[in-house]
């Protein structure tokens, strides 16, 4: 089936050096077919995504142009991939903005284990975050209850809140705890952190422009 | 603010993220661990980690994978030869055109580890030894990464699911003339008269060296019937 549709392509050519048996070689086949139909409607999806996004990246972008300028810091935080996703975001931002994560696994486990996993992040937002702070939280599910709990205790600190949310927001499109919320109107997780790194890219560039 | 789509040649992955997940299913369903490294992007090597430990998708089995993260450059490479075993697959991230994934490329041979690389080259393919998934010319396909490991995630669970498990062949090649393997070994220990006590993909091994240099800890051999022929790289060779 395979080859009939992608018929410059042999078994060899993907297989590389390996020997393949017939049913191998259709599912190497089928599996290349499967990369090229994801990875294109994929970017397809990730620019529909800014684009959707654009006033929600433009907002946040202000918030942590004014908390780097201000002498202020950005914690960001997350669960799982989004928590790589929160290195990640640090990693683009800094140096030129204070940025960290609340992710270091002593701190993370003491509290998961004494207090709960609800407040691993809450709990140091408690301690960390002052109002020329900015709170970052990445979610997949928009219902994470920990990052929910952490934006609650930023706004309590008098921090702003960014939330960059799947599933079109979920609860944290129209939570009163988040100031500005950049969702992503899918239901794949792996779709929703692809295109969450695209808008970070976006993001981190919005903010750059604005410290120069 | 001005976006414009990407224009990413998906074209050029498609076949490599297929080879490459047929192989680390093969590696998975015999019992592998994943280690995986992305030097000065520990982000990416923690993420594809989550991955395969604690998938998204329910009902998708947890696969044993861990993240060796940034040191020195000796540190990483000595973190993966004690840490990985014979069978084992080392999916490296970043920019492929150094000597950090061109040393774990070659030493990947003789400790029996299977070596994926997934980043970007100048080059169509820099180096030899090493399955390679290439996103991009430069740096600016960091942005690839993480959508080129969720795929070989995703393909590698298709793989898993399908009736007929996965079986990767043999990668060692074979002398044309006596048909025996060549294999590659990294010497452990330096033992009396013209021997050493050398790692491979097989186990441990004693070899002749009388035919090669003096030899240190580390240096990695090329072998063949016993005898070690030539030094393929020496111990600390990126200083």
């Amino acid at each position: 089936m395979s080859s009939f549709l992608y018929p410059s392509l042999t078994p060899q050519q993907i297989a590389g050096d390996h020997d393949t048996s017939e049913f191998e070689a259709e599912l190497l086949l089928e599996l290349a077919n499967t990369v090229r139909g994801t990875w294109s409607d994929a970017v397809a999806f990730d620019c529909r995504s800014v684009t959707a996004n654009r006033e929600a990246l433009n907002q946040a972008a202000a918030l942590v142009v004014a908390c780097a300028t201000s002498g202020g810091r950005v914690l960001v935080m997350g669960n799982g991939g989004s928590a790589c996703d929160a290195e990640r975001l640090v990693r683009l931002l800094q140096p030129a903005v204070p940025a960290r994560t609340l992710l270091d696994p002593a701190v993370f486990s003491a509290i998961a284990n004494d207090v709960g996993a609800a407040r691993v992040f809450s709990r140091q937002v408690e301690t960390f975050a002052s109002s020329r702070d900015v709170v970052v939280v990445f979610t997949t599910s928009g219902t994470s209850a920990n990052v929910i709990e952490a934006v609650g205790a930023g706004k309590r600190a008098g921090a702003s809140t960014i939330a960059f949310a799947g599933y079109r927001g979920a609860t944290l499109a129209t939570h009163a705890d988040v100031d500005v919320c950049i969702s992503v109107d899918s239901t794949s997780v792996h779709r929703i952190q692809e295109a969450q790194g695209v808008l970070c890219d976006a993001f981190v560039a919005l903010v750059q422009a604005g410290l120069t | 603010m001005t976006l414009t789509p990407p224009d990413d040649d998906y074209n050029e992955q498609a076949d490599s993220l297929a080879g490459a997940a047929h192989v680390v299913a093969a590696r998975i369903h015999a019992g592998a661990t994943l280690w995986c490294i992305a030097p000065g992007l520990d982000d990416h090597a923690r993420h594809l980690a989550v991955e395969f430990v604690h998938p998204a998708s329910v009902g998708a089995r947890a696969v044993s994978a861990v993240a060796l993260l940034t040191l020195p450059h000796d540190d990483l490479i000595d973190s993966a030869r004690y840490s990985a075993r014979a069978g084992d697959v080392i999916v490296s991230m970043g920019d492929a055109d150094t000597q950090f994934v061109s040393e774990l490329g070659e030493r990947s041979q003789a400790w029996g580890v299977t070596h994926l690389h997934i980043g970007w080259s100048a080059q169509p393919r820099p180096f030899t030894a090493t399955r390679f998934v290439r996103i991009g010319e430069d740096s600016r396909a960091e942005r690839l990464l993480t959508r080129a490991y969720h795929l070989l995630w995703e393909l590698t669970f298709i793989c898993l699911r399908q009736p007929q498990s996965p079986v990767a062949s043999s990668e060692t090649e074979s002398c044309a003339v006596c048909a025996d393997e060549a294999t590659i070994g990294e010497v452990e220990q330096l033992l009396d008269g013209d021997s050493a006590r050398v790692r491979t993909a097989f186990g441990p091994s004693r070899v002749d060296v009388s035919l090669v240099p003096p030899l240190k800890r580390h240096d990695l051999l090329l072998m063949h019937a016993g005898s070690a022929l030539r030094v393929l790289a020496p111990a600390k060779s990126i200083l």
